[in-house]
């Protein structure tokens, strides 16, 4: 355990080198004028309060949507409930530029529904939850699917109906899990940027958005700064939470899980319905709104023969792939050293909870000479995709059972065999699934993009974010078509990795 | 009572019951034996309204079952894992059935503290399951089961996840309990010591049908096959016929056998020995062992009188 | 072992990378755009390497600007304009030049060492088709925007994060004086004048023609013009027009400068009349829907669809280096808080 701490010092270093020192700088410039005073501000009171509001309420909305999806998928075996799970991993590896756009192809301007949204803050509720909906049906998924049988049982024979059964034995068994996935919502949430930018408007930006107008227009370092920490601290907690019920749910479990059966009787029926149609309506939507006004684009598709399209494609798959090496190497070495470290767990938050645009301008203020290097940048892509390669593989890593490292070592393993022909494989699918959300992060990303690169450089998504700011509605319909790209890359990316761990655990189930 | 009316279940080409029927009576206590995986918890679930039936019928007082969900039943099914809640602490773990049935609070727990008591647990009502021990926790499952005065307890092997010693203890303890209780008791277990010790009747179930049903004395005098017999803890099992231990015996007189192979115990011997193409084994114990010990040698010859008269033969 | 490998491996990858020749730092706005072909004529001619760093809004580049001064992050600069001139020349950012003309004049002159290189109109610009649809006539005068039947139809963008919406701050502060001009917004406010983050916003999602509720945007007086040359169609008028009230016509004069601590000096002085060489000044109305400052570049031709305003109220860059700042902050009390 000692000796795989020293691999610490290799995230470490990134992240105080990329987050840490890049920020502090920034504070540094700004200390004349940080005070406290900025918290008597009505207006940034407001902002504060407004996006602590809407974190909390994607959570409650998350919670009153997501419980009944995860309890079907959890209990009800039907035919498609393998796709339908595929489905709602979606989301999660679409960039933020699709999202928004997506939502806004929903209820935003000659929207397929009709509906305006523009303006209220339920356009940026909807986009949150697209993201965060499927975080905590993944999660409360499983936590109603490794709650014993035997408890359940023993609570129907004791007089409890389903109903009873679901408050009292399973909602209370499932948590933990339940509410790992809330700390992440909330703290996605709490210090969203990207959707809140595009989808909140002027009066429902959230408080990074504020820091980000402080800094970048105004040139306010101090109110930036002060607003930056009160995130990071709150942020921080979320993520403290997270760590530590991660080490509960890496706890094994012991008893036999109830089996999923086919539903019985129209109430189950109707709630697999109703489970089904919310997938479909929050996490389906926007990307099937975004192809369907892609298709009837018609003569942008004609987009995609500008060979700026294709240096760009070309430019997203060589970065995309940098960033993913990077992210594996700093990910296993991250993963390795934080295993039942909460606090190590916790610093792998830290390139959501700090704010994208101190960073960035903290960068420009530490590293002029590299303002537009590929060094830069692709350290950038690799601090904001690595945690997510160390945090799936940390919590595989974690559930491998003490023994089975025993028995190795006894069997004559070195560590590093070890590691090699026993822990790697193990948490291969965990590995690979860390890979898909790394790759897609390298893919959609947008913020730092615009902050360091260059245009040589250009990727999908600055050229989409670019069209989208010229006039003309060819201009909006090839970023449309531009988008649909973006999406099936990102498709592409999750496919390629994720059905492979499918069939490879069906057929070890076999 | 409960009557299980040809029941039928399969289960991926398997039987795990076929065309099973099986009884319990007012304050009986059934022993379902059987091996691993022939179907016992399974029949059990289905009794308790947890698993469906492919066919047949289960009544209860003359009441078909099918309609009834579980928590209608005011059955309780205890089980191997204990299945505490572990969100509930000792005291709202066995008042969770009360509070079900729609008893107010304070009562349910007057009652629950009273049965707490009886089990020898008074005193450890806050505390939380997972601090418990696993003879503790089955103690707590039994008076979580108890304390609703369920018309029939099932218990699905409650005490094999329990050391030796505990299990002894627990198994007469248990026993006693439910009878003074009077509930009907269905019990599943491999175990057959479990069995014998605690049930007023034993139903033998192989390959998803009942073999045989009977008292453990009745078993014991009549087991139905060679199956029966040696599940039940015959060690002389033909074909055709089984005979108890105690119509061996060595004597110097009786004709010869040879010694096969010699065993020693902590409490005495095992023998194999052979005569007339017949293979017998034959436990001594140490004092019964003590004269014949100079001439038991593997190889050697021994009398061997056979009482013709215990031989148990099959129908 | 082979973490420690693949760690050798990847800094010594990032170190060849970081080992650049040295080149021409341009930092510019994210919407300047000049064509391929030209930039690479410019490279092959001179034997400079370029290297555009784009840093978003004019406003925001020039924070980056200010907050790097120290080591700065360019050589040269495209895109400050009047309204941040005198920004710029305070926090002492630009370097001054001596750049040659090549014989032809420039119409426009930036102050502080900035050399113009094209200029616009930021204005209102309206859609034709909602207008005609809706039976309303135009408006007659910015009094008019804050009448009842004008109520929720006009979209501007926030002063404090746009330069357009700075622009329009302006020129209405220059037209009617600064308390008539907060009394003008107030009403604006108060009948319900939508205000968005940036121009892209505003012109895309909130405009009626591109699909929002607002039939009038605060834009530039070339959007006719780009909206005939972007059109899916071809079209012989453009969908919108523009509305060069007075009050809320600001003329905008984009410039380039050398940065202060910048490196390649001689270099930076050749983009900076790369800039303002014909078939640049020719290129730029097309990629950047700007008017180009040197005399005798012809229009055009989709220009056409474009009047250029004739009159404008645009304050001098002297008075916005001394108020501008104020002038927004006291915007956003009236206007947002």
């Amino acid at each position: 355990m000692r000796s795989t701490r020293v691999l610490a010092l290799l995230p470490l270093a990134l992240l105080l080198s990329l987050a840490g020192a890049p920020l502090a700088r920034l504070m540094a410039e700004g200390a004349g004028t940080l005070s406290p005073a900025f918290l008597f501000d009505p207006y940034y009171r407001w902002r504060l309060l407004w996006s602590f509001t809407q974190a909390l309420a994607t959570c409650a909305l998350a919670l009153l949507f997501g419980l009944p999806i995860a309890w079907a998928l959890a209990r009800f075996d039907f035919p498609g409930r393998r796709w339908l799970m595929r489905l709602m991993m979606l989301p999660f590896v679409m960039p933020t530029l699709v999202a928004a756009m997506g939502v806004l192809a929903l209820f935003g301007p000659e929207g397929v529904t009709g509906v305006m949204g523009q303006d209220t803050p339920w356009l940026l509720l909807y986009g949150n939850l697209f993201y965060n909906l499927p975080l905590l049906v993944r999660s409360a998924q499983e936590g109603f699917a490794r709650l014993p049988a035997s408890r359940i049982m023993a609570a129907r024979t004791l007089g409890a109906s389903p109903w009873r059964v679901f408050w009292r034995i399973e909602l209370p068994g499932a948590l933990p899990w339940v509410c790992s996935a809330l700390c992440l919502v909330f703290l996605y949430c709490f210090s969203g940027f990207g959707l809140a930018l595009i989808l909140g408007g002027q009066r429902y930006a959230t408080v990074e958005v504020e820091i980000y107008t402080l800094v970048a227009y105004e040139l306010n370092l101090g109110d930036a700064s002060a607003l930056a920490l009160t995130v990071l601290a709150i942020t921080g907690l979320a993520a403290l939470g997270y760590a530590w019920l991660e080490r509960i749910l890496a706890r094994p479990l012991r008893g036999m899980a109830l089996p999923r059966s086919a539903p019985t009787g129209w109430r189950q029926y109707a709630l697999l319905a109703l489970a089904m149609g919310l997938t479909a309506m929050l996490a389906l939507a926007p990307l099937a709104a975004i192809a369907w006004r892609a298709l009837w684009a018609g003569a942008a598709w004609q987009a995609l023969a500008d060979p700026e399209v294709w240096g760009a494609l070309a430019n997203t798959a060589r970065f995309t792939a940098l960033a993913l090496a990077g992210a594996c190497v700093f990910g296993l070495a991250h993963a390795f050293a934080m295993r039942r470290s909460v606090l190590l767990g916790t610093l792998a938050f830290l390139p959501y909870a700090l704010s994208p645009i101190c960073v960035a301008f903290g960068l420009l203020l530490l590293y002029p000479g590299l303002s537009a290097s590929l060094v830069l940048l692709i350290g950038a892509y690799t601090l904001l995709a690595y945690p997510f390669i160390a945090r799936g593989l940390a919590a595989s890593l974690d559930a491998v059972p003490a023994h089975l490292p025993q028995a190795a070592r006894t069997l004559g393993a070195s560590p590093w065999r070890l590691t090699w022909r026993l822990l790697l494989p193990l948490a291969a699918p965990a590995l690979r699934r860390g890979m898909a959300f790394a790759a897609a992060t390298a893919l959609g990303e947008f913020a730092v993009t615009l902050f360091l690169s260059r245009p040589e450089w250009m990727t999908l998504t600055t050229l989409i974010y670019q069209r989208l700011g010229r006039p003309g509605a060819m201009n909006q319909d090839s970023a449309l078509v531009l988008s649909c790209l973006l999406m099936l890359l990102a498709m592409l990316a999750f496919v390629l990795i994720e059905w492979q761990r499918e069939e490879a655990r069906d057929a070890g189930g076999r | 009572m409960l009557e299980v009316d040809k029941v039928s279940k399969r289960y991926e080409r398997q039987w795990l019951a076929h065309e099973l029927s099986l009884t319990v009576g007012a304050g009986e206590i059934v022993a379902l034996l059987g091996p691993s995986g022939c179907g016992k918890s399974t029949l059990l679930k289905m009794i308790a309204g947890l698993e469906p039936l492919d066919a047949g019928a289960i009544r209860f007082a003359g009441v078909d079952l099918a309609r009834v969900p579980p928590e209608a039943r005011h059955f309780a099914l205890m089980f191997q894992d204990f299945a505490l809640f572990p969100h509930l602490n000792v005291l709202d773990n066995v008042c969770f059935g009360l509070v079900e049935r729609r008893m107010p609070k304070p009562a349910a727990r007057e009652a629950a503290r009273a049965i707490l008591a009886t089990v020898g647990l008074a005193g450890y009502d806050t505390r939380a399951v997972g601090t418990l021990s696993g003879g503790e926790a089955q103690r707590v499952a039994l008076a979580r089961a108890l304390v609703t005065s369920p018309r029939l307890l099932l218990l699905d092997e409650p005490f094999s996840s329990l050391d030796a010693h505990l299990r002894l203890t627990l198994q007469a303890e248990f026993g006693q309990r439910i009878r003074a209780q009077g509930i009907s008791a269905l019990l599943v277990t491999h175990d057959r010591q479990e069995a014998f010790a605690m049930a007023d009747r034993i139903a033998l179930l192989h390959q998803g049908r009942i073999r045989q049903c009977d008292t453990p004395a009745g078993l014991l005098a009549a087991p139905a096959d060679a199956w029966v017999a040696r599940f039940i803890g015959f060690d002389n099992v033909c074909e055709r016929w089984a005979l108890p231990e105690t119509a061996l015996r060595l004597s110097a007189s009786a004709p010869a056998a040879r010694v096969e192979t010699m065993t020693p115990l902590a409490e005495g011997m095992r023998l194999q020995l052979s005569q007339d193409g017949q293979t017998y084994i034959l436990h001594l114990s140490a004092r019964e062992a003590s004269p014949w010990r100079a001439q038991l040698a593997p190889g050697a010859s021994v009398g061997l009188a056979v009482d013709s008269t215990a031989f148990i033969d099959f129908v | 072992m082979k973490f420690r490998r693949l760690c050798l491996a990847l800094s010594l990858f990032g170190v060849a990378l970081g080992a650049q020749a040295d080149s021409l730092r341009v930092i510019t706005h994210s919407s300047f755009e000049v064509s391929k072909p030209l930039l690479a004529d410019f490279e092959k001619q001179t034997g400079i390497q370029v290297e555009l760093i784009k840093a978003g809004d004019a406003g925001e580049m020039l924070n980056k600007l200010i907050l790097t001064r120290a080591n700065p992050i360019a050589d040269v600069v495209f895109g400050l304009d009047n309204s941040l001139a005198g920004k710029a020349e305070e926090a002492g950012v630009i370097a001054p030049s001596t750049l040659k003309s090549d014989g032809r004049k420039a119409r426009y002159s930036l102050p502080g060492g900035l050399v113009s290189t094209d200029y616009g109109y930021v204005t209102l610009v309206y859609d034709k088709a909602w207008f005609a649809k809706h039976n309303l006539p135009l408006p007659k005068s910015l009094a008019d925007l804050t009448l009842p039947a004008y109520r929720d139809l006009l979209v501007v963008e926030n002063p404090a994060t746009s330069s357009p919406g700075q622009a329009f701050l302006f020129s209405t502060i220059h037209a009617m004086g600064e308390e008539r001009a907060f009394a003008f917004w107030r009403k604006l406010r108060g009948n319900g004048v939508k205000v968005v983050k940036d121009w892209g916003i505003a012109y895309n999602t909130d405009f009626s023609h591109n699909g929002g509720g607002r039939p009038i945007v605060l834009s530039y007086a070339t959007d006719p013009a780009a909206e005939v040359a972007f059109s899916k169609v071809k079209i012989t008028e453009s969908p919108v027009g523009t509305l060069p009230l007075p009050g809320a016509v600001y003329q905008q004069i984009e410039g380039a400068g050398l940065i202060q601590g910048g490196h390649e000096r001689a270099a930076a002085e050749k983009f900076i009349a790369f800039l303002r060489s014909k078939p640049v000044q020719q290129d730029l109305q097309t990629q950047m829907w700007m008017y180009p400052v040197m005399q005798g570049t012809p229009l055009a031709p989709v220009f056409s669809f474009a009047k250029e305003p004739a009159a404008h109220q645009t304050p001098s860059a002297q008075e916005i280096r001394a108020k501008g700042q104020d002038w927004v902050k006291r915007w956003t009390q009236v206007v947002l808080k």
